[in-house]
C-alpha cells in the first residue's frame, strides 16, 4: 500500500467574482522513504494540494471531489477529531515564510512545547524539552533559542526552527512548502541540502513544494508538474526532467540557466498564468504554448502514459523533441 | 536587563519634562481665557467698587506680572502647595485629595468593565465575523456608541431607580443612615453600580470595534494556519494565540483612556451626584477659581504622562518585538 495516494482531487475556492477552480482532478501516489517533488508557478494549486491533504484550507474552499488516501484511510472522511490526531504527529509541514509561520509574540520554546502538548498532554516538562533538544540538534540549532522570539532569528536559524518543529513527532510524511523561499541563495542550498540529508538519514516520506525547478531536481524521486490547477506531467523525476513529454516542463526547464553546461538561451514563457474562474477553452497551456495549434483551442488534452510511469497533457508530446522552442 | 532599566529612567525624565511643559502651557492659556477672577469674586456684573475688587486682585496676587506669577506657582507647587481656591476658600490639595478617591473608583472600574467586557463580545464578534452573533453585536455596539452618556446615564436611572427602585438616583453613600464596616462598603458598591454600567456602557463600543478588528486581522495571520496544520483544536488557537496577538491594541487604547481617568467623567458625575473631581473642575471652570484649575490640569498632566510610561511598558511586555531605546 502506497503511504499516500491522492485520487481526483478537486478543489474550488469560492469568490465574489466566481468560482476558482484551484485544482482539478489531481491524482498520484508517494511511496514510503520517497520524495515526490510538486513544481509550478505561482498560483497553480501546489500550496493548495498541501493545505487538501492537512485539511487546512481556508473557510472559502471546498474539496469538490476525490479522496485523499493515507496509509489507506481517507483524510477527507476523517472527522475533525480524528484529523487533528494526523495532524503533525504523522503528516506534518515545512511551512515557507518562517518569520510569519509562527507567532511573534510568543517565545520559540514556549511554541514549541504547546506543540508537544497539543499531541502528549500527559508528558512532563522536561522530557518535552529533552525532545525539543535532540530535534533542535538535528536540525542544527542548540537550545539556547528557546527563550528567543522568531524576529530576533536570522533567516537560516528561523527555517531551522520549523524543520525542528516538523520532525517534533517523526512523522511518516513532511510536507515541504517551498521551504527555501525568502532564504538567500547560499542558505538556499544549505537549507536544501540538510533537508535532503535528513531525509535520507531518516528515511522521510516527503512532498518537495517548489517553484525552482533545481529544488525538485535536486531532491525529487517522482515529479508532478501542475499548471492552472492541472496536472501537466507527471512521473519518474529522471525521465521528466531529461526527456520531458510537456511544452510547459520544458519551457520551465529551459527558462533556468545551468551553470554545468555551455552558455544557452535563457527561454522566458510568454503571457501570464491562466485565470483560473474561467479559464481557457482546450488545453489550459495553449494561450502561451509556442507549439499551440488549432486543436489545442478546442479540445483538452487527456493525461496520457507516454512511456511506463511517465504521463503527460499534450496533444503533440512528441513533436518537441522536433520542434526547436526559443 | 541593564538596557531596561538605562531605558525606564529616561522615559521617567521625559515625563516630568513633559509635565513641566504641561503646567507652563495650561499656565499661559488659562491666564489668556477672558474673565477677571477678581471681578467675579467680587460679584459677577460689574457692580462693586473699583477699589474693592483692586483689593481683592492684590490679596491674589493677580496685579503681579504673569511670568512672575507663573515663577511663584511652580515654586509652590514643587513645595507641594497647589495653592489656594478662590471659591471654595481651601487649598487646592486639600479639595483634590477629598475627591480623588470617588472619582478614581468611579473611572477606574468603569473602564475595566468597559475594558473586559468589550474586549470578551468583540473577540467574539470578530471570531465569527459575518455570523449572526457578530452582526448583533455589532449593532448593539453602534446603538452604544451613538447614544450620548448623559442621556443614557439619565436613562437608567430612570429605569432601574426610579421605576424599579433597584439603586439609589445619585451620591456616592447613603446620608440618612450611616453604615459602618463591610456595610459601608456595600453601601459605595450599591451606589457606584449604575454609574459605573453607565460610564462602561459609554466606552465599551470604542474596545469592542478595536478588538474586534483586531481579532479579524489576526485570523487571517500565517501562524494561526500553522498550529491548525499542527493539530490544535480551533478554540485553543484562539484563546493561546490570536486573542493574545490582537490584545496590543486594545491595551494601547486602555492606556490612552487611563489617562484621563481623573478628568474624563464630568457628566457621569453630574448626572449621578458623584463627588467627584469632574464636577470639582466643572465649578472652577464656571467661578475662574484659577488655582483649581491648575491643579486639577496638573493632576491630569501628571496622570496622561504616567498612563503612557505605563503603556509603553505594557506593550513591551505584550509586544517583544518593541525594544527598548
Amino acid at each position: 500500500m502506497s503511504l499516500l495516494e491522492v485520487r481526483d482531487l478537486s478543489v474550488r475556492y469560492h469568490t465574489k467574482k466566481g468560482d476558482v477552480k484551484a485544482l482539478n482532478n489531481i491524482w498520484f501516489r508517494l511511496e514510503r522513504g520517497k520524495v515526490l517533488g510538486v513544481l509550478g508557478e505561482s498560483g497553480c494549486g501546489k500550496t493548495t494540494l498541501a493545505y487538501s491533504i492537512v485539511r487546512i484550507l481556508p473557510p472559502n474552499a471546498r474539496i469538490t471531489s476525490g479522496s485523499i488516501l493515507f496509509d489507506g484511510v481517507n483524510l477527507l472522511e476523517l472527522s475533525e477529531r480524528k484529523m487533528n490526531r494526523v495532524r503533525w504527529k504523522r503528516i506534518s509541514i515545512i511551512f515557507q515564510n518562517a518569520m510569519s509561520a509562527l507567532s511573534p509574540v510568543h517565545t520559540i520554546g514556549s511554541q514549541l512545547l504547546d506543540v508537544i502538548y497539543t499531541h502528549n498532554r500527559k508528558m512532563t516538562k522536561r522530557k518535552a524539552l529533552e525532545l525539543i533538544e535532540e530535534k533542535l540538534k538535528i536540525a542544527g540549532l542548540n537550545t539556547s533559542i528557546l527563550k528567543r522570539y522568531i524576529h530576533e532569528l536570522s533567516g537560516g536559524m528561523r527555517q531551522r526552527v520549523l524543520i525542528a518543529m516538523s520532525l517534533l513527532f517523526n512523522p511518516e510524511l513532511v510536507i515541504a512548502d517551498e521551504p527555501t523561499t525568502g532564504l538567500d541563495v547560499v542558505l538556499q542550498y544549505q537549507i536544501l541540502k540538510e533537508i535532503k540529508s535528513l531525509q535520507e538519514k531518516l528515511g522521510l516520506s516527503m512532498m518537495v513544494i517548489s517553484h525552482d525547478v533545481s529544488v525538485v531536481a535536486n531532491m525529487s524521486d517522482e515529479v508532478l508538474v501542475l499548471y492552472g490547477g492541472r496536472m501537466m506531467e507527471y512521473g519518474d523525476a529522471f525521465e521528466v526532467f531529461h526527456n520531458p513529454m510537456n511544452p510547459y516542463t520544458y519551457l520551465l526547464l529551459r527558462s533556468q540557466p545551468d551553470i554545468r553546461k555551455p552558455r544557452s538561451k535563457i527561454v522566458e514563457i510568454p503571457g501570464n498564468p491562466p485565470n483560473l474562474i474561467s479559464p481557457p477553452n482546450g488545453c489550459i497551456f495553449h494561450p502561451r504554448c509556442p507549439l499551440a495549434k488549432d486543436i489545442c483551442q478546442k479540445e483538452e488534452p487527456n493525461l496520457v502514459e507516454v512511456s511506463k510511469n511517465h504521463f503527460t497533457r499534450c496533444h503533440f508530446p512528441d513533436e518537441l523533441k522536433e520542434e526547436a522552442i526559443t | 536587563m541593564a538596557s531596561m532599566k538605562a531605558y525606564m529612567t529616561r522615559r521617567l525624565i521625559e515625563t516630568i519634562i513633559v509635565v513641566f511643559f504641561a503646567m507652563f502651557v495650561n499656565f499661559f492659556i488659562i491666564n489668556l481665557a477672558p474673565g477677571d477672577p477678581a471681578r467675579i469674586m467680587t460679584g459677577e456684573f460689574g457692580y462693586a467698587c473699583p477699589e474693592y475688587v483692586e483689593a481683592m486682585r492684590k490679596k491674589w496676587g493677580l496685579d503681579k506680572p504673569l511670568h512672575e506669577r507663573f515663577l511663584i506657582y511652580l515654586a509652590n507647587v514643587l513645595k507641594g502647595d497647589l495653592g489656594y481656591s478662590y471659591g471654595y476658600y481651601s487649598p487646592v490639595a486639600q479639595l483634590i485629595a477629598e475627591r480623588i478617591g470617588a472619582t478614581l473608583l468611579l473611572m477606574l472600574t468603569g473602564i475595566m468593565l468597559a475594558f473586559v467586557i468589550g474586549t470578551l463580545i468583540g473577540a467574539q464578534a470578530g471570531r465569527k465575523m459575518g455570523s449572526k452573533t457578530d452582526m448583533t453585536l455589532s449593532f448593539i455596539n453602534l446603538m452604544l456608541w451613538s447614544m450620548p452618556v448623559f442621556w443614557l446615564g439619565l436613562i437608567l436611572i430612570l429605569v432601574f431607580s426610579v421605576w424599579c427602585g433597584f439603586f439609589p438616583t445619585s451620591g456616592m453613600m447613603s446620608v440618612r443612615t450611616e453604615y459602618h464596616g463591610m456595610w459601608k462598603y456595600l453601601d459605595i458598591l450599591w451606589h457606584l453600580t449604575l454609574p459605573a454600567i453607565t460610564l462602561a456602557l459609554a466606552e465599551l463600543p470604542i474596545y469592542f470595534k478595536i478588538v474586534r478588528a483586531s481579532v479579524i486581522e489576526q485570523t487571517s495571520e500565517e501562524y494561526v494556519r500553522t498550529f491548525r496544520a499542527v493539530g490544535m483544536r480551533e478554540d485553543k488557537v484562539f484563546k493561546r494565540y490570536v486573542l493574545r496577538n490582537a490584545l496590543v491594541p486594545p491595551v494601547t487604547m486602555l492606556g490612552l483612556h487611563l489617562g484621563y481617568v481623573l478628568s474624563g467623567a464630568v457628566l457621569i458625575e453630574v448626572v449621578f451626584g458623584w463627588p467627584g473631581l469632574g464636577r470639582l473642575l466643572l465649578e472652577a471652570v464656571y467661578r475662574r477659581d484659577y488655582p483649581v484649575l491648575m491643579g486639577m490640569y496638573l493632576v491630569t498632566s501628571i496622570c496622561v504622562a504616567l498612563a503612557n510610561l505605563a503603556t509603553d511598558l505594557i506593550y513591551m511586555i505584550l509586544d517583544p518585538r518593541i525594544r527598548y531605546r
